[in-house]
């Protein structure tokens, strides 16, 4: 669970969020949508404790979100655009020292394991950097997999998958839902969020345009307000 | 967790050798300059030594301190270091080590050929003088950590590191550098106590500051 | 959103510091003892020294402002910070400035390594730096926390630069206040007031700057 209480966020002295004071509740799939530049990475990021913000507090299952109180970041794991890992490393160093910074430790056969369940099995011990988007995105699974989260922030988790990636990351997603976990996703097609999730954040006009149940939006209210003409 | 991020650099060093391979080709090449350029006696050159060769050290660990988060940028990882329960001062301690592992060694290939090139003459006992040097580079790599995380994500990050670093790290080298001429002509080292006390406390000063201060460093 | 001298405090106080300072440079010059040896050179001590109090106080102010900002996270005193570096860069420029001045007709040489001399320097040399970083550090939110950092540091690397530069040169040791010790009366009346006057004229420059940019900001965030 992850709760944002009046959250403001300026970028070059322009507010791009004033007030926010949204809950993510534990076992629910979330998914936050908005125009491009409306701050749904910038806010992801936030909840990670990745980005400052100017004011508001973010509690993290009861716990205060702050940079200098490491075990705040615990249950939370970012995934974002970027692979986030080392580009000299194989997939296996990059998945043991990801896992190590949470205090797992696994053996090799551990993470190939893991490897071969995101269908990366093939180059285990090949530099990272010749990875496609598509098999990164596969290694960011892996990653979501080894390592023990409560709360799992991913931005936009189907960019360059092909259709079998796609089902995975699907499956992955439903399995982690039943857990009783908190997923919160930055996805662009809000069709897509309408149907798989529980819970819709609408970023517009720099605060909060929707924020619900997905089952109780409106289609049209929710495209209108992605297209601006709301 | 200390030692497993100091592990973890150390591996990415392994494996790239980016750091070590353009910092011992840098400091080479400036010890060939050095050679050509300074047909002086040798009592002269003797004297300019340490002040050069210090020179010569700091510039070789600014190349170094460049790239000393040039993997946490690429594709992002810092994102997984500063969002996982680490403490981000050790992350800070992790670099300031690491970078000084890379100087010991690059200074390993350097000294002997700054020696020979220069045909010095060093008849000291060398553990005094390793200590100057373990001290001096720490002195450097304190500060010098510190402004490679200001600067990591700055625009001309490669003019704004040795413009902030230079004068702030002015009295280590005023220190060092009186330190190793005091030890290379072997003076007691009543005499040359205070350089080694002005090097303790800047290190430790700065890598208190650094570490103190790296939580606010780290956020975007 | 009104002009600094709208209100009558500032106006008055704007007044009353320039007729000071006329009646400043009237003591300095009138009523002041002359040194033998330094002549009308040693005048400029009245100027170079409030001047260099007036550096240093700013820098000792950036790192103050600089830990306020790491604790609230106000801008409001990124912004005292960033106008007490712009000050205590200006007046550190007029240190290098009048130093020179004063040192030629006492040390034959218009430069020499004197700890404080070299001190000022250094730290020029640091807000050189610390002006770049705030010019290519990226957005502004993160440029306010780097900056107060960077003045953090800077100003606890003074007293080490400062030691380090006197144990450099030993041989070099007049200084000011050694030399005031040793000096006729009559000089520590009109320096006090001298020291006072810049004191307050600071403490208007960091009001008025502070206040200027305040409406910058202002106008970035309304603007959109």
């Amino acid at each position: 669970m992850i709760e944002l209480l009046n959250v403001t966020k300026s970028f070059y002295h322009k507010p791009l969020f004033r007030d926010l004071s949204v809950q993510f509740e534990s076992g629910n799939m979330s998914a936050i949508l908005g125009k491009n530049g409306a701050g749904k990475s910038t806010l992801l990021r936030i909840m990670a404790g990745l980005t400052a913000f100017e004011s508001g507090r973010i509690n993290v299952c009861g716990t205060p979100l702050k940079s200098n109180n490491p075990l705040s970041r615990k249950a939370v794991l970012y995934i974002g655009h970027a692979p986030g890992l080392y580009p000299p490393l194989s997939a296996v160093e990059n998945l043991r020292i990801a896992a190590m910074f949470y205090g797992k430790n696994y053996s090799d056969s551990e993470i190939l394991d893991t490897l071969s369940q995101v269908g990366l099995d093939r180059q285990p011990d090949d530099s990272i950097r010749i990875y496609s988007q598509g098999m990164m995105q596969r290694l960011k699974l892996a990653l979501a997999i080894l390592i023990p989260w409560k709360v799992l922030l991913f931005d936009e988790p189907f960019t360059g998958l092909d259709e079998e990636g796609r089902i995975l990351t699907e499956s992955l997603l439903k399995s982690w839902q039943s857990e009783d976990k908190t997923i919160i996703l930055v996805v662009h097609n809000h069709e897509w969020a309408m149907k798989h999730c529980d819970h819709l954040l609408v970023l517009h006009d720099k605060g909060i345009g929707y924020d619900g149940k997905s089952s109780d939006a409106k289609s049209e209210n929710i495209a209108a307000m992605l297209q601006g003409i709301a | 967790m200390l030692v497993n991020l100091i592990k973890k650099e150390l591996l990415i060093e392994l494996r790239s050798k980016q750091i070590l391979v353009s910092m011992a080709a840098f400091g080479l090449s400036v010890v060939l300059i050095f050679a050509f350029s300074f047909s002086v006696s040798q009592k002269i050159l003797e004297t300019f030594a340490p002040g050069l060769f210090w020179v010569l050290i700091l510039f070789t660990s600014v190349l170094g301190l460049h790239r000393l988060f040039d993997y946490e940028k690429e594709f992002d990882a810092f994102s997984l270091v500063i969002g996982a329960p680490v403490d981000r001062g050790t992350i800070y301690i992790s670099k300031w080590i690491s970078g000084w592992i890379y100087l010991v060694v690059a200074e390993i290939i350097i000294i002997p050929l700054f020696v020979l090139f220069l045909q010095l003459r060093w008849t000291q006992p060398i553990l005094p003088g390793v200590g100057i040097l373990f001290l001096g580079n720490s002195g450097i790599m304190a500060i010098g950590a510190l402004i490679s995380g200001l600067a990591m994500r700055a625009r001309m990050s490669e003019v704004l590191l040795p413009v902030l670093l230079f004068p702030l790290v002015t009295p280590v080298l005023i220190a060092v550098t009186k330190a190793t001429t005091a030890y290379l002509n072997a003076q007691p080292f009543v005499l040359w106590q205070f350089w080694v006390l002005i090097l303790a406390s800047f290190t430790v000063i700065f890598g208190l500051l650094g570490y103190l201060l790296f939580d606010h460093v780290t956020e975007e | 959103m009104t002009s600094f001298f709208t209100n009558k405090f500032n106006k008055s106080m704007l007044i009353a510091l320039i007729i000071l300072f006329m009646v400043d440079v009237y003591i300095i010059v009138t009523n002041t003892p002359m040194i033998p040896q330094q002549h009308w050179a040693q005048k400029i001590f009245y100027l170079h020294v409030p001047v260099a109090w007036t550096a240093f106080l700013s820098y000792f102010f950036v790192m103050v402002f600089g830990i306020m900002y790491l604790v609230k996270k106000d801008y409001r005193w990124d912004r005292l910070g960033q106008s007490a570096a712009e000050i205590g860069t200006l007046f550190t420029a007029l240190v290098l400035t009048t130093g020179p001045i004063w040192a030629k007709p006492i040390w034959g040489k218009p430069w020499i390594w004197e700890p404080r001399l070299t001190t000022t320097l250094i730290l020029f040399l640091v807000y050189i730096g610390y002006f770049m970083l705030r010019e290519f550090g990226g957005h502004p939110e993160r440029v306010a926390r780097y900056a107060a950092i960077l003045g953090i540091i800077a100003f606890v690397d003074v007293p080490i630069i400062f030691l380090s530069v006197k144990f450099w040169t030993p041989e070099i040791q007049s200084h000011p206040q050694v030399e005031m010790a040793q000096q006729p009366g009559g000089i520590l009346g009109p320096f006090f007031f001298s020291l006072a006057l810049f004191t307050i004229n600071w403490l208007m420059m960091l009001r008025f700057r502070s206040h200027t940019l305040n409406i910058k900001q202002k106008l970035l965030s309304d603007h959109v």
